[in-house]
């Protein structure tokens, strides 16, 4: 016959097994209900098009990595045999896209920064940004569409806006932005909006068209064991000093 | 009368000081460790030039007092108090090396927003910063969360039996003890969230893997989402905060943590002995639903009078996940601060002020007010209506619920009564300065409310380029919402009295 205080603990041990297994089962369903909820939501909102009016136009970057842009697929006036002879007039140097052609609607010179503190004024314009790719290509849906790209500011690098493009679109970056690299640089031209209904509320950009002005770059730091040699002396005192305090301790004993 | 620091006292709290700093540099030895595997060698060599000044700092302080006695409840309150600072002090050593820091004094902002899980950041150019300090961030967060002291004891910094622990534990803030012995409740503390995060980062890691990261990111960024979300700080890997994610799992499961994070330790252990029932009885619990109900219902009316998030895919994804960041004191943002100041009405942002203020629960990783105070207050308030309409010979008893059946007491009162006039006068003093700063009042007010409770959203007053006068001074309201005001008077008058000149007594 168990004693009453085993008979507790064994008691206490069913229970906390229960509670466990219960918040087990708990944890479980919330992800199965989070995954399934995320799923619905994700193919409820899949867009087919991020403007009626317009494809995203995928650019490449060419081979001498000036940043050229040149634009594939169908622009949005269908004028694509002026706008390759224009092209060709055009210098190497000239890294902005002919087919932008500028309307009432369209705010040429904006920023990131300008984006940050944006108001309703901003809302459902189009604007033209430069920033650097940062982070990671975000799936935005399950079909593999479209993505969300990360651009920063360069100016200020404290502020970001979050692009809607196609995956085509995003083929043109070649690095992202983190510690030790520079993102490819894009220009990207379409719709703001200071709160989206299609993504509950984010503040974003639907890209219309999409252009690479600079291609990543790496900077990390080699190894160098020079470096270490500051540290090494610190903590050689600190050890030692640890040690000293460890021997007075025990001679005050 | 005031009592002043001794030479014996300041020598004693500068022994146990560096203690605490000497144990502080194994999270910098952690930041070390990210550093070699990640193969970043230029925060490796700072971090281990900050171990080294962090080792001489604390031996140099431990030899003010070779073998200290047994700390007495001055030099606790001490002890505790001047930790927080101390520490985010040499916390701040090797951030502010990192070179995205302006100033020395913007990165001892971070540290101590770090340490006081507050989560505001002075940091620039956040998404080009090295897993290692990335890492170091998110290490100051979980000690700064569970408590320096908590942590401490728990690893036996203080001795088996905690040295003078108990004073320490209690001058931190907390009242309660998990279980009766104070060393097994901070090791019972540290069990349980290091189980919560270690389950929450992995299901956020296949979260995250799902969303098109790269699998190192995904599970560097979960399991610091994960320690941030419990520690209720709400510091993020990128400057986007949760936005950057794009992922609606991601934030169920921060939602999750963040409720979690702000239930106190003490029912956690309820949960886990299987006594639900104690759970859902307690007065923090009843409290927080009440509150949360009215709560949320006043936030989503004002949201429906701005068309942007009046419609309900947005209202609930974006209000749902800003109303648990604000009650429980993370900070995350679904939304930009932008949108903040732009989006929502004045009556919204007020809303999430006071949501703010009223913080999470008593004995957890949330700041604020606290449930439990609010909860006793109200529970006064009935004691004096039915001393009012009972006859004067009658004897008037109010219980209520936490862990048992309790009475309320007059002292427990007061106490609920000083500290939460004590953080609105805090808030509102917060909100002059910001006013004082040219800032709009809407602003100042959420600002300082977002301060003083520890929680951290910011309306774009926090930048690299704000007044270092509102600096400090948001630093000094960090550091006291943290310490929950009293410890923090209690140093301040002490330092005060020990600095003043004694009275001499002339004699004729």
């Amino acid at each position: 016959m168990m004693r009453k205080g085993a008979h507790t603990t064994c008691n206490t041990q069913h229970s906390t097994r229960n509670a466990l297994g219960a918040c087990a089962v708990l944890l479980f369903v919330m992800v199965v209900f989070a995954t399934a909820l995320g799923v619905w939501q994700e193919t409820a909102f899949a867009e087919t098009a991020p403007n009626s009016g317009a494809t995203a136009v995928e650019s490449t970057a060419d081979e001498s990595g000036a940043g050229d842009n040149t634009a594939k697929g169908s622009s949005a006036d269908g004028s694509s045999e002026d706008s390759k002879a224009e092209t060709d007039e055009l210098s190497d140097d000239n890294l902005i896209n002919p087919q932008q052609l500028p309307d009432s609607s369209f705010i040429y010179s904006t920023s990131i920064d300008d984006l940050a503190g944006a108001d309703a004024y901003f809302d459902g314009q189009t604007v033209q940004v430069v920033g650097e790719t940062i982070g990671d290509k975000i799936n935005a849906d399950m079909t593999g569409q479209f993505c969300w790209i990360t651009l920063a500011s360069e100016d200020t690098l404290n502020n970001t806006i979050s692009i809607y493009m196609s995956h085509e679109a995003a083929k043109s970056i070649d690095l992202y932005g983190r510690y030790g690299s520079t993102g490819t640089i894009l220009q990207v031209q379409g719709t703001y909006h200071l709160a989206c209904s299609e993504h509950e509320g984010i503040s974003d950009i639907h890209a219309e068209h999409v252009n690479v002005v600079e291609k990543g770059k790496v900077a990390k730091a080699s190894f160098d064991i020079n470096a270490f040699i500051p540290g090494a002396i610190v903590v050689a005192i600190g050890v030692v000093m640890i040690i000293v305090y460890g021997a007075l301790k025990e001679r005050q004993r | 009368m005031w009592q002043r620091f001794t030479v014996h006292d300041l020598r004693v709290i500068g022994h146990y000081l560096g203690v605490l700093v000497l144990f502080f540099s194994i999270t910098m030895g952690v930041a070390l460790v990210t550093a070699i595997l990640c193969q970043e060698w230029e925060p490796a060599a700072r971090y281990f030039c900050a171990m080294g000044i962090s080792l001489i700092i604390g031996s140099a302080l431990r030899f003010l007092r070779i073998e200290p006695t047994r700390l007495s409840r001055q030099q606790a309150l001490a002890v505790t108090g001047l930790a927080w600072i101390v520490i985010a002090g040499v916390a701040s050593i090797p951030l502010y090396g990192s070179g995205h820091y302006a100033s020395y004094l913007d990165a001892l902002f971070d540290g101590v927003s770090g340490l006081t899980t507050t989560g505001a950041t002075l940091l620039s150019d956040l998404d080009h910063l090295s897993n290692a300090d990335n890492m170091f961030r998110f290490m100051i967060h979980f000690v700064g969360a569970l408590g320096v002291i908590v942590v401490a004891m728990s690893l036996g910094i203080f001795g088996k039996r905690g040295g003078g622990g108990s004073g320490l534990f209690t001058s931190e803030g907390r009242s309660e003890h998990v279980v009766p012995n104070v060393v097994q409740t901070t090791q019972m503390i540290l069990r349980i969230t290091l189980s919560i995060i270690a389950v929450a980062a992995v299901i956020m890691s296949v979260f995250c893997l799902m969303t098109g990261m790269e699998p190192l990111r995904a599970v560097l960024h979960s399991f610091w989402l994960s320690t941030s979300g419990f520690a209720t700080n709400g510091f993020a890997p990128m400057s986007q905060s949760i936005i950057y994610y794009h992922s609606f799992p991601v934030e169920v499961v921060l939602m999750v943590l963040m409720i979690l994070g702000s239930i106190p330790f003490v029912l956690h252990s309820e949960l886990f002995r299987g006594k639900i029932i104690t759970f859902f009885k307690d007065i923090e619990t009843k409290t927080m639903a009440l509150w949360l109900l009215v709560a949320t219902l006043v936030f989503a009316s004002s949201l429906c009078t701005s068309d942007s998030f009046a419609e309900l895919p947005a209202l609930l994804r974006r209000g749902v996940f800003m109303i648990i960041s604000t009650f429980s004191t993370s900070g995350f943002q679904n939304i930009t601060s932008n949108q903040l100041t732009t989006v929502l009405s004045s009556g919204a942002l007020l809303t999430l002020a006071l949501i703010m203020a009223i913080g999470g629960g008593a004995g957890s990783t949330s700041g604020g007010i606290k449930f439990f105070r609010i909860g006793i207050v109200f529970k006064s308030i009935v004691a004096t209506v039915k001393e009012a309409l009972s006859p004067d010979s009658a004897r008037v008893t109010v219980a209520y619920s936490h862990l048992g059946r309790r009475m309320l007491t007059p002292e427990l009162v007061k106490e609920a009564m000083t500290v939460l006039i004590l953080y609105a006068i805090t808030y509102l003093l917060g909100a002059l300065v910001g006013i004082a700063h040219g800032y709009e009042a809407t602003q100042a007010i959420f600002q300082s409310v977002s301060m003083a409770s520890n929680t951290g959203l910011n309306t774009g007053i926090v930048s690299p380029d704000m007044p270092i006068s509102l600096e400090i001074f948001y630093i000094f309201q960090m550091w006291a919402g943290r310490l929950e005001f009293v410890t923090f008077l209690a140093i301040m008058v002490q330092i005060v009295v020990s600095l003043k000149p004694r009275k001499r007594v002339v004699q004729a």
